[in-house]
């Protein structure tokens, strides 16, 4: 797959894990992962916190950072799109800040019914293999300068 | 103003309740307030009947957001009662004590109850309830809804931490040692909503909110009811309950009410700064004597205010004290080597109850029955209550 996307994930009000709880499942993180994506959380917990929580759900993700320094990631990490769900202004905020798209739960999760979310995943995977095979852009996955895409 | 204190000790708090603290409990205010309330006579030892004041939160009788009095005596089924009052904060407290020295009632009810607004998150968002409540109340001399524009924004507690840091030459960490400490007092209550410890680089490099303040300078907003069951001294005697006694309290208001920055003259005449010295002239239990304090931490700025207004240090000298007084292993404030600060998380780490819970943790502590997080022998507390500008209140409490 020549496309890579980042995708960040809010917390609370944003994941099921999330107190309160949102309304995407971990699934979708998960199938995110599946297809070899960059994938963690931009979250106002701390990162001790945000460590703990995919500790508790057993999943290792590429990232953890504070919400309004999601701007980082895009010197940390080589992708061709950066995505960040939340689901609030201060999230869209900061995403748009950052150069991310932001998707919002609350609204996207309308558009999906059932496991439609992890179809969702897929659908967004199909679209950006196009849309990088268009641009002609194939990075590699990895952190950027690191070994995996000094070559990329 | 008056340095009598003819209440000394003549009022008690004999019963105390609370409803979990978490940030969607999908219930009412009236819900969780008679929650609270229930536990609390059930923990005073009495019958409900003898219930003859009740004090409601909130700003208004008929203002639905809120576990108000008439809602709480039609709740709880209670057929008659001689006093009656709302109250923000804790000054509810204050209030019921003065009403029952005076004899308007024998046993009172504090009750206050608190829920995210419609707008202060998604899921609050989604409850037709709160939305229709939080426009009910628009122009109806409420401030409306409180997500949307709510007086104590964080820029004028912003514009008085830059002051403070600029004129007695102190860094943001002063205020950090508030949030760090209040932090790790709160990973030993189970009852706090935020648990984990954070270092002062947490707190340090936390999104700002306002400089040069930033997330973890503030309360932290929750769905949850507090209630407390008062009587005279006398009658807390003949109940089963252990009383914590009232020993000196007042109200403090500076000249300027109105939550504008530049309403304020200085750091040193803001409300605290009218109740602090007043208190300890009504007290016979000074600074030095606290086991536990529990600085009113709405903000971090108006805790370190309250520290410095209690005369613990001097204005400005926060810092250093601070640094003096903390314990690094324990990543907690020891204030003069001995009194511990806001032993159950606060505001900030507990959840917001309008400082309601600083006077649950002391009733607790000075009970003995607060556990793994109890302070060894602790028979005095100081709960300060009350932001900058209103409802402040000083209230020094004691064990038998």
């Amino acid at each position: 797959m020549c496309s890579q996307i980042l995708i960040s994930f809010d917390i609370d009000g944003t994941l099921q894990s999330g107190n309160p709880a949102g309304p995407i499942p971990l699934a979708v993180v998960r199938r995110a992962q599946s297809y070899g994506w960059i994938v963690g959380s931009c979250s106002d917990r701390t990162l001790r916190e945000q460590r703990d929580m995919w500790t508790a759900e057993e999943i290792v993700v590429d990232f953890v950072c504070a919400k309004h320094n999601l701007g980082e990631l895009r010197q940390k990490f080589v992708a061709t799109s950066f995505i960040h769900i939340g689901d609030t202004r201060v999230d869209q905020h900061f995403a748009e800040q950052a150069g991310f798209e932001y998707v919002d739960a609350a609204a996207a999760v309308k558009a999906q019914e059932g496991d439609a979310w992890v179809s969702w995943v897929d659908t967004l995977a199909g679209e950006r293999t196009k849309m990088a095979e268009g641009n002609g852009l194939c990075p590699r996955r990895g952190r950027a300068g690191s070994d995996e895409t000094r070559d990329g | 103003m008056s340095d009598r204190n003819p209440m000394k000790d003549a009022v008690a708090i004999v019963g105390v309740g609370a409803t979990p603290y978490a940030r969607d409990l999908g219930r009412t205010p009236i819900d969780l307030g008679l929650e609270a309330a229930t536990k609390a006579i059930e923990d005073a030892g009495i019958g409900k009947a003898e219930i003859d004041g009740i004090c409601g939160g909130g700003w208004r009788t008929e203002f639905t957001r809120d576990a108000n009095f008439l809602a709480l005596q039609e709740g709880l089924g209670i057929e008659s009662c001689a006093w009656q009052t709302q109250a923000r904060l804790g000054s509810g407290v204050l209030h019921a004590a003065h009403a029952l020295f005076s004899g308007a009632c024998d046993v009172a009810l504090v009750v206050q109850a608190y829920q995210l607004d419609s707008r202060m998150s998604q899921s609050a968002g989604k409850d037709p309830y709160r939305v229709r409540a939080s426009e009910w109340g628009k122009g109806r001399g409420s401030m409306g809804t409180t997500g949307e524009r709510w007086f104590h924004n964080a820029e004028n507690t912003s514009a008085w931490a830059n002051r403070y840091m600029h004129e007695y030459d102190v860094p943001r960490d002063v205020f950090g040692m508030i949030a760090v400490n209040n932090r790790s007092n709160a990973s030993r209550n189970d009852e706090a909503v935020l648990r984990t410890p954070i270092t002062m680089e947490d707190y340090l490099t936390a999104r700002p909110v306002r400089a040069p303040l930033g997330r973890l300078d503030f309360d932290f907003r929750v769905d949850c009811a507090e209630a407390m069951v008062l009587t005279t001294s006398a009658k807390a005697k003949t109940l089963p309950s252990i009383p914590v006694f009232i020993h000196a309290a007042t109200f403090g208001q500076s000249a300027h009410g109105c939550e504008r920055y530049e309403n304020g003259r200085s750091w040193t005449e803001l409300s605290p700064w009218i109740a602090m010295p007043l208190l300890w002239r009504k007290s016979d239990i000074h600074v030095n004597d606290l086991d536990i304090c529990f600085p009113y931490d709405g903000a971090s700025p108006v805790a370190v205010n309250h520290v410095e207004a209690a005369g613990f240090c001097d204005a400005g000298g926060a810092w250093a004290f601070f640094q003096e007084a903390w314990d690094a292993d324990d990543q907690r404030l020891k204030l003069n080597g001995k009194t511990f600060v806001t032993t159950n998380g606060g505001s900030m780490s507990h959840g917001e109850s309008g400082g309601m819970n600083s006077f649950r943790e002391s009733v607790t502590q000075l009970r003995g029955k607060a556990g793994e997080r109890q302070v060894a022998h602790a028979q005095t507390a100081l709960v300060t209550m009350g932001s900058f500008y209103h409802d402040t209140v000083g209230v020094v409490l004691r064990s038998d």
